[in-house]
C-alpha cells in the first residue's frame, strides 16, 4: 500500500509589508521541498481576493499546487468559478479552493460552485481540487460527498485513526473509493515541528511518518513559520524513509495528491 | 516641450489559454515601451478572468501597466485591488461605465470607454483615460474638445484627462494600404470600430499626425492578428516613434499612473501603503 505522505503549507502574510516578494519566497521554498500545495489564507487580510494572488504566484512556481482560502459569503459563483477556471489553466492544472463562510450559504455555495460549468474549456484538472475543514458531522459528510482534500486537527494517533477511518468508511455512500480523499493533519507551524535541531529534525520526521503509517492522516498541512527549516532538515529524512517523494511525478496538484479525475468529468 | 504620446494594446488572443503566449506579447510590449497592456476579454465570449490573465503576468513584466477590461468593475474591485498590489501600482481598470469604474478602484488607472454620449459625461466627469472612435484626426480632435468641455463643466482641469484614440490595426497588407479605394493610410469605420490597414511606417505617420495636431494623447491599439501586428507595431511602428523622438524609449517611472503622466488620487495609494 501506498504510504508516501502529502506535504501542504499554509501562507499567511498577504498584503503585509513585504509585498509580493514575501508571498513569492515560501511559495518557492514549499516548491523547492515538494511540497503537494502552498495553501494561501486570504481571509480578512489586506488582499481580499486570493485567487487572483494565486496567478501571479503561478508565474515564480512551475510544481506546487496552489491553493486559497476563499470567503464564499457573499460571493458570486459564476465569478469564482471562472477565476479558478483561469488559474487552473494559466497554471497548467495546479489550482486548489478551500472554500470558508461565516453565513448558512456554505455548503449551497461550495455545491453550486463545485456543480457550475464555465466558459473556459478544458481545464486541465477538469475542477479545482476542493479542500475542506473540520471535523463536526456535517464536515465529515461534506468532505465525503465532494472534497478532495480534507483537513483535520493533529492530536493523539488514536484519534486521528478514528476520524480517518470513519471519513473515509463515508466515502463509499457517495461512490467514491477511500483514495479519492486525503486528509491531511493540521500539524502547526512547520519550525514548531522540527524544533531546529539535527535531533528535532529525526525525531519529527520519524512521528510524521508513524502518524500516516498507523492510518491517522494521508499527509500535513503546515504552517510557515520555520519552512525554511523543515524543507532543509525534514523532508530530506523523509525521503531517506522513503515517505516523500523525490522529484515531482505528475504535472497537477490532482496529480500530486494521487487523485483520479474528478467525478463527472473524464 | 510638447504633450507626451501614450500607447497602449490589446493582447486578447482568442481561444488561447496558454500563459506563455500571453506572457510573449506583454513582454514584447514592454519591450516597446508601451503604457500599457489591456486585456478585453469579452471579444471571444465569456472565458478568462481578465484580472487573473493581467496578474499571472504581472511577475514576468516589470515596467508595463495592466489593465483588465471589467463588465462590472465595483464586483471586481478586490481582484483590481490584488492586481495592483502583485504589479507594483501598474494597475488599470477598463471600464464600460466611468461611474462603476471610479468606485471599483481608488487608486488603479481608471479607463472608459467613451464612445456613447452617457459614457462620455461619465469618462469626462470620473476617468483617468476617455477612449474614443475615430476615422479622422478631426473627428477625435471633436471628441476631445467635448471630453475637455465636460470636465470643465465638473470642475475638473482637462489636462487631468487623457484622450486615447481606440483603434483596431491590421499591418498585414505590407507598407501602403493595398485596397483599391481605400483612401489612403487613414482608418475606416468597421462594427467593431475603426480600423486601420495598412502598413507600420505609414501608421506611425498617423499617430505622429493625429499626436501633432493635438487631436488626442495617444492611441490603445487592438490587433486582428494579435502576435503579427503587436510584433510589427512594435518593432516598426514604435521603433519609427521613437527614432523620431516621439515616443519614450525607456521607462521613468514605475506606476502605470506615472506613465500615463497623472497625478496620485487623492486616496492613498494602495501599493505605497503596502508595499
Amino acid at each position: 500500500m501506498n504510504r508516501r505522505l502529502h506535504l501542504a503549507v499554509r501562507v499567511d502574510g498577504a498584503g503585509g509589508p513585504g509585498g509580493f516578494p514575501a508571498l513569492e519566497r515560501p511559495a518557492r521554498t514549499a516548491e523547492r521541498g515538494l511540497f503537494d500545495f502552498v495553501l494561501v489564507r486570504g481571509r480578512r487580510s489586506p488582499v481580499p481576493e486570493p485567487v487572483t494572488l494565486l496567478d501571479a504566484l503561478a508565474a515564480v512556481t512551475a510544481h506546487t499546487g496552489l491553493a486559497a482560502t476563499v470567503d464564499v459569503s457573499g460571493v458570486e459563483p459564476f465569478q469564482l468559478v471562472r477565476r479558478l477556471a483561469t488559474l487552473d489553466g494559466l497554471s497548467g492544472g495546479r489550482a486548489g479552493w478551500h472554500p470558508v463562510s461565516g453565513g448558512t450559504s456554505y455548503a449551497d455555495t461550495v455545491r453550486e460552485v463545485s456543480e457550475t460549468d464555465v466558459a473556459v474549456p478544458s481545464t486541465p484538472q477538469g475542477r479545482p481540487v476542493l479542500i475542506v475543514t473540520g471535523e463536526s458531522e456535517e464536515q465529515r459528510e461534506c468532505a465525503a460527498a465532494r472534497a478532495d482534500v480534507l483537513v483535520t486537527s493533529y492530536g493523539p494517533v488514536e484519534t486521528g485513526r478514528a476520524v480517518y477511518a470513519d471519513v473515509k468508511r463515508r466515502l463509499a455512500r457517495y461512490g467514491r473509493q477511500p483514495g479519492e480523499l486525503r486528509i491531511l493533519a493540521d500539524a502547526g507551524p512547520a519550525g514548531g515541528v522540527s524544533d531546529g535541531t539535527a535531533t528535532g529534525a529525526r525525531r519529527s520526521a520519524a512521528e510524521l511518518e508513524a502518524f500516516v503509517r498507523e492510518g491517522a492522516a494521508d499527509g500535513f498541512l503546515l504552517g510557515s513559520g520555520g519552512l525554511e527549516e523543515f524543507v532543509d532538515r525534514v523532508v530530506p529524512l523523509l525521503q531517506e524513509r522513503g515517505a516523500f517523494r523525490t522529484a515531482y511525478e505528475g504535472a497537477t496538484l490532482r496529480s500530486h495528491l494521487g487523485l483520479g479525475a474528478p467525478a463527472g468529468k473524464g | 516641450m510638447g504633450a507626451l504620446l501614450h500607447l497602449g494594446a490589446a493582447i486578447d488572443q482568442p481561444g488561447v489559454y496558454d500563459a506563455g503566449a500571453y506572457a510573449e506579447l506583454a513582454r514584447l510590449a514592454e519591450r516597446g515601451g508601451l503604457d500599457f497592456v489591456s486585456v478585453d476579454g469579452g471579444f471571444a465570449g465569456p472565458g478568462l478572468d481578465t484580472a487573473g490573465v493581467l496578474a499571472r503576468l504581472a511577475p514576468e513584466t516589470g515596467r508595463i501597466g495592466l489593465v483588465p477590461a471589467l463588465t462590472v468593475p465595483a464586483r471586481e474591485a478586490d481582484a483590481v485591488t490584488v492586481l495592483d498590489w502583485v504589479s507594483g501600482g501598474r494597475a488599470g481598470v477598463l471600464a464600460a461605465d466611468a461611474v462603476l469604474g471610479g468606485r471599483a478602484a481608488g487608486h488603479p488607472v481608471v479607463l472608459v470607454d467613451a464612445t456613447g454620449r452617457p459614457a462620455r459625461v461619465a469618462a469626462a466627469r470620473y476617468a483617468d483615460v476617455a477612449l474614443v472612435r475615430a476615422v479622422s484626426a478631426a473627428q477625435a480632435a471633436e471628441l476631445r474638445g467635448q471630453l475637455a468641455a465636460l470636465a470643465a463643466e465638473h470642475g475638473r482641469d482637462p489636462r487631468d484627462l487623457r484622450v486615447l484614440a481606440s483603434l483596431r490595426i491590421d499591418l498585414g497588407d505590407g507598407e501602403r494600404a493595398a485596397e483599391p479605394g481605400h483612401g489612403g493610410g487613414g482608418p475606416r469605420p468597421t462594427p467593431q470600430g475603426p480600423l486601420y490597414r495598412g502598413g507600420p511606417v505609414d501608421l506611425a505617420e498617423l499617430i505622429a499626425v493625429w499626436h501633432a495636431e493635438g487631436a488626442v494623447d495617444g492611441f490603445h491599439f487592438v490587433p486582428v492578428e494579435p502576435r503579427r501586428d503587436l510584433e510589427r507595431l512594435v518593432n516598426g511602428t514604435v521603433a519609427v516613434l521613437q527614432h523620431r523622438g516621439l515616443f519614450r524609449t525607456f521607462y521613468p517611472g514605475a506606476t502605470l499612473r506615472e506613465h500615463l503622466g497623472l497625478a496620485l488620487p487623492v486616496a492613498v495609494s494602495y501599493a505605497g501603503s503596502v508595499g
